[in-house]
């Protein structure tokens, strides 16, 4: 009896993962291939673009940067300079102080000889309840504008009251320790002023991490891949995710997801779709999808473009622990964002939201890890019962093996056609060298935070904050110390 | 003849100026950045610094106000030297203290004629230094329709827009 | 040895075809993705090699470059002592020498040029056009004009446009209709830039639609080259039937100020799409065209939101002054918080004896809510 219940559960297990990964491998193979073709396209195009052209240009769309800052005490002047040294002549920087319990607003106050002002402040979405709004008294700082409102203990409450205080059109939402690349503004504003016939509601470009990176003040001198074991993996994944991943899925216009880290959005549809979700998990991605929502139920043509640039450089988590959380939220976010949205699944009322990005990120994004996890189980039943077909089961794991080791090498490729990032030789070996043991060491990690994600969702537990201690980034070494 | 200080990230025009500059016999000093510029600027006294607005580290404006904070550089002549143009940082350069301002691309000739002149100035006000001379300079910008006319004493800048008749204004 | 590999190959051949499916797949997939994988390194590995190679020739060269360029132009005695041009000599032995034959090496030279070209104009500027020509770089330019791929053509274009190399027309318009939309643009704006016939041609035959990137090469292209005569607008305002193309004209209108245009202007507002007549207001305004405020004031109360505000812009920047309780009356009365914003702006940009004294008034007068929005505009300190 148990026999039969077996054969019957086992064969359909095995009938349902070999489809699922036939598909799976499927999928990447095509974002490999397409994601190369629009890379190849930009490379050429952009070869022989002047972007001083829009540096100088009076007809450049206003853009404001958009950062919250929360205990950002130690780096806070250098960064906030740093944004303010940006290339484009229309735009604004919007500090919101969340509530910080140090020094970062007067630390801001003495730098930048800030005074309160009467401000008129617009509630297009609610936040939390601003305490004042702040403005420079020196000519040489009047793009900036400091926000101090109450913590409202997530980045999307800080972000909403941002786009709240913000002039113009569009905004650039990042986190005050980014570092962003001097063109950043005038390089994600292109695809928004190129596109023939869609209205282009947001724009991103690649992330990487400042992890091991030579920096000085805010502004990076020298690319290095990270040093410690996690950040490596973490900038292999970010390599994978933006330039094979996200450049795939913008040629399809089916992109899932504009970073929060990084992205450029258009701030009337933003406001019409309702501003961020302080109660999400993944804000970014959640406001991306409502924002599509809208566009679709209005019937109205839109576009999400990608561009294979780095323009932003991040601090990632280097301890376990801190990563453990970032994958946990991540994952919960995730399934929040499933059962949110469920009535997008396969509705042709939304097309490509309904149809390709919603599916896709249901059962290869959010089913991966439970399927993989179920894999495993299976595996060491079949262990146990000793059924296990050896050969065929270790050509099985070559097989996928070799398959990740191939998609995530291209995608390095890939990258290094945009640009050669790392000036040194050593660092691309480092990260090729993290590519082959990614699949023993990194990825049953995030397989296990994930799961722990969803569980977390499932329990309606509590999240703890918790912030990334900002170590600040370590200052430029004499070339003895870094070896 | 004098110190310059040129502030400018752009590896050919820094190399070019200072070229064009040692030949006419100024003391030229390089900074490639915000960073660099202020070390030199706490550290020395020059007579007149010629800076960019986009760069590094700082912003031009800045830069300007801070040589301008500084008791010491109350005769140090600023010329901003920039691509962009818009009305709007003309006028805060003014307003900051930036004595002129010059659209790229330059004219090489002018540009010396414009430093000579504008040394010879504040070597005549260091000697005179109790009523400084009111000077007017013209700078043409690049929109063919304004014609700016800037009138500088002392610190302060106030820009006259030539207007069109208007019908009378209650 | 041979026969015994063949022999072997043939063996797993035949048994390979008794493996299951799903086998077969995933032996076939792990040769590809092992060849792939090998591949992409080698290709990783000769691009990086080629990029070192190219990098270090640069640094070895560009100083050299950089140093000819300077002693020959920068600092040339005969430009000091305000000899013309086109009698400007230059040393022979400096510019023929033998590196100078070298493709590689005048492709940087032609870079490097162009960099200083960028940086400074005048007499210093046309030498080094001079030098471009008496070193006979426009044939390698020329050159890459007639390549097949579109990336150098656009490459040529861009170097014989920035050094002011005249093209001639029979060689520009072909490209101007070429399949490839990037060519396309870059050819239509050299064409703009270099020919002395009309260069405004394209606005009367352009049926796609004018990219607002491309909107901003062009017009800095417009603005800036010297020898364009600048036709009056207005024509394609009233007569073309390409939005972008009227959409940016308005914007070339405001430029040049010509008040000429108004009439043509004006007419656009009776147009039924919102955003083209949000343009043509937001034109208006900046020509301060006062025939236009009491149309603009009639016509406000059945316009959507963004003409509205555009209505309200364009009254501050005409400033008559005759409208001012037009304007104090939406800043009192209106629902929309942008709306009394913009009201409040425009009052306060009139900067008469009267707008100031409403200002005060309402201060005194309105809701705390108004009042700080009176404050906000009024504070020199905040900028937008």
């Amino acid at each position: 009896m148990f026999r039969i219940f077996w054969e019957y559960t086992s064969a359909f297990f095995e009938g349902f993962v070999f489809i699922y990964g036939v598909t799976l491998l499927s999928i990447y193979a095509l974002l490999a291939i397409l994601s190369f073709i629009n890379i190849r396209k930009f490379v050429k195009k952009d070869s022989y673009v002047d972007y001083k052209v829009i540096t100088s240009s009076p007809l450049a769309p206003g853009i404001s940067v958009i950062a919250p800052a929360y205990n950002e005490g130690v780096t806070i002047i250098n960064n906030v300079r740093s944004l303010l040294t940006l290339d484009y002549p229309n735009y604004e920087v919007i500090i919101i102080n969340d509530g910080s319990t140090d020094d970062t607003l007067a630390q801001l106050v003495e730098e930048f000889s800030l005074v309160k002002v009467d401000f008129a402040y617009n509630v297009k979405i609610v936040s939390e309840p601003v305490r004042g709004v702040y403005a420079s008294t020196n000519p040489a700082y009047a793009k900036l504008l400091i926000v101090d409102k109450v913590n409202g203990k997530s980045k999307a409450d800080a972000s909403n009251a941002g786009i709240n205080a913000a002039s113009f059109p569009y905004f650039l939402c990042t986190d005050v320790d980014c570092i962003l690349h001097e063109q950043t503004l005038s390089r994600l504003v292109k695809p928004i002023m190129e596109e023939e016939s869609k209205r282009v509601i947001a724009t991103g470009a690649t992330l990487r991490l400042a992890n091991s990176c030579e920096i000085d003040k805010s502004v990076i001198t020298k690319v290095r891949a990270p040093r410690q074991l996690l950040p490596r993996f973490q900038e292999m994944e970010y390599i994978r995710a933006f330039v094979l991943g996200k450049m795939g899925w913008s040629y399809m216009n089916a992109v899932p997801n504009v970073s929060g880290g990084l992205g450029l959005f258009d701030k009337e549809i933003v406001v019409r779709a309702g501003g961020y979700d302080p109660l999400a998990f993944g804000e970014d991605m959640e406001l991306l999808l409502r924002m599509c929502r809208y566009m679709e139920v209005n019937k109205l043509p839109y576009a999400i473009r990608y561009i294979p640039v780095t323009l932003c450089w991040t601090e990632g988590p280097t301890t376990l622990k801190v990563f453990m959380r970032q994958t946990t939220r991540w994952g919960r976010g995730l399934v929040q964002l499933m059962y949110i949205h469920r009535m997008l699944f396969m509705n042709p009322r939304y097309k490509r939201i309904g149809l390709i990005v919603f599916p896709y990120n249901f059962f290869f994004e959010m089913l991966a890890p439970i399927i993989e996890f179920v894999g495993i189980i299976y595996y060491i039943l079949l262990i146990c019962f000793g059924l296990v077909n050896w050969p065929y089961a270790i050509i099985l794991l070559i097989f996928v093996y070799t398959y990740s080791v191939m998609i995530t090498t291209l995608a390095v490729l890939w990258d290094q056609l945009t640009f050669k990032y790392y000036k040194d030789w050593k660092d691309i070996i480092r990260i090729c060298m993290m590519v082959f043991v990614e699949l023993i060491l990194y990825h049953p990690l995030i397989v296990i935070f994930a799961l722990r994600g969803y569980l977390y969702f499932v329990t309606g537990r509590k999240h703890t904050w918790g912030n990334m201690q900002r170590r600040g980034f370590s200052q430029k070494q004499p070339a003895a110390a870094t070896s | 003849m004098g110190d310059i200080l040129v502030i400018e990230d752009d590896e050919i025009m820094l190399k070019a100026i200072k070229n064009i500059l040692s030949k006419d016999g100024y003391n030229v000093l390089i900074a490639k950045d915000g960073k660099d510029a202020f070390e030199n600027i706490q550290t020395k006294t020059f007579d007149l610094v010629l800076t960019d607005l986009m760069m590094p580290y700082a912003n031009g404006l800045e830069i300007v106000s801070r040589i301008r904070q500084e008791e010491k550089n109350n005769n140090t002549g600023v010329i901003v030297v920039s691509s962009v143009g818009n009305e709007d940082t003309i006028t805060e350069a003014f307003r900051l203290g930036a004595d002129d301002y010059l659209k790229k691309p330059i004219m090489a000739g002018e540009l010396l004629i414009r430093i000579r002149r504008l040394l010879n100035e504040k070597a005549k006000n260091a000697a005179a230094p109790v009523a400084p001379p009111r000077v007017t300079k013209t700078v043409t910008a690049a929109t063919p329709r304004l014609t700016k006319t800037t009138a500088s004493d002392g610190d302060t800048a106030t820009l006259v827009k030539k207007k069109r008749a208007k019908t009378l204004k209650k | 040895m041979f026969s015994y590999l063949r022999d072997l190959l043939y063996q797993s051949y035949v048994e390979f075809g008794y493996l299951p499916l799903f086998i077969e797949i995933a032996l076939t997939f792990i040769i590809i993705a092992i060849t792939s994988t090998i591949s992409a390194y080698l290709v990783i590995i000769t691009k990086r090699y080629r990029g070192y190679v190219k990098e270090k020739r640069l640094a070895h060269i560009s100083p050299i470059v950089e140093a000819m360029i300077t002693e020959q132009v920068l600092l040339n005695e005969d430009l000091e002592k305000n000899v013309p041009v086109e009698n400007i000599e230059f040393d022979s032995n400096a510019i023929s020498k033998p590196m100078y034959k070298r493709a590689w090496v005048r492709q940087i030279l032609i870079d490097i040029l162009i960099q200083y070209r960028k940086n400074f104009g005048g007499e210093v500027g046309f030498l080094l056009r001079k030098l471009y020509l008496d070193m006979n770089l426009q044939k390698d330019s020329f050159a890459k004009l007639k390549s097949f791929k579109w990336e150098r053509k656009i490459k040529a274009l861009s170097e014989l446009t920035q050094l002011d190399i005249p093209i001639s027309d029979a060689t520009i318009l072909p490209l101007t209709n070429s399949k490839n939309p990037s060519l396309r643009v870059a050819a239509r704006n050299a064409y703009i830039q270099l020919s002395k016939n009309e260069p405004f041609k394209f606005f009367d035959i352009a049926t796609e639609p004018l990219l607002p990137w491309d909107q901003l090469d062009m017009f800095r292209i417009i603005t800036s080259t010297k020898e364009i005569a600048i036709p009056s607008f207005s024509r394609w305002v009233s007569y073309s039937n390409n939005k972008s193309v009227i959409s940016f004209c308005l914007k070339l209108i405001a430029h040049y100020d010509q008040q000429t245009a108004i009439p043509a202007v004006m007419d656009l507002l009776s147009n039924r799409d919102h955003y083209f007549r949000a343009d043509a207001i937001n034109c208006l305004g900046k020509l301060s065209a006062e025939e236009a405020e009491g149309r603009l004031v009639k016509m406000y109360s059945n316009q959507p939101l963004n003409c509205q505000i555009e209505i309200l812009k364009a009254l501050g920047r005409i400033a008559s002054g005759r409208h001012l309780d037009f304007l104090r009356h939406e800043f009192i009365y209106s629902t929309n918080f942008d709306a009394r914003m913009n009201a409040a702006r425009s009052i306060i940009k009139h900067n008469t004896e009267k707008s100031r004294t409403i200002v005060e008034e309402l201060i005194k007068t309105v809701t705390s809510e108004n009042q700080l929005i009176l404050k906000h505009c009024n504070n020199p300190l905040i900028k937008y």
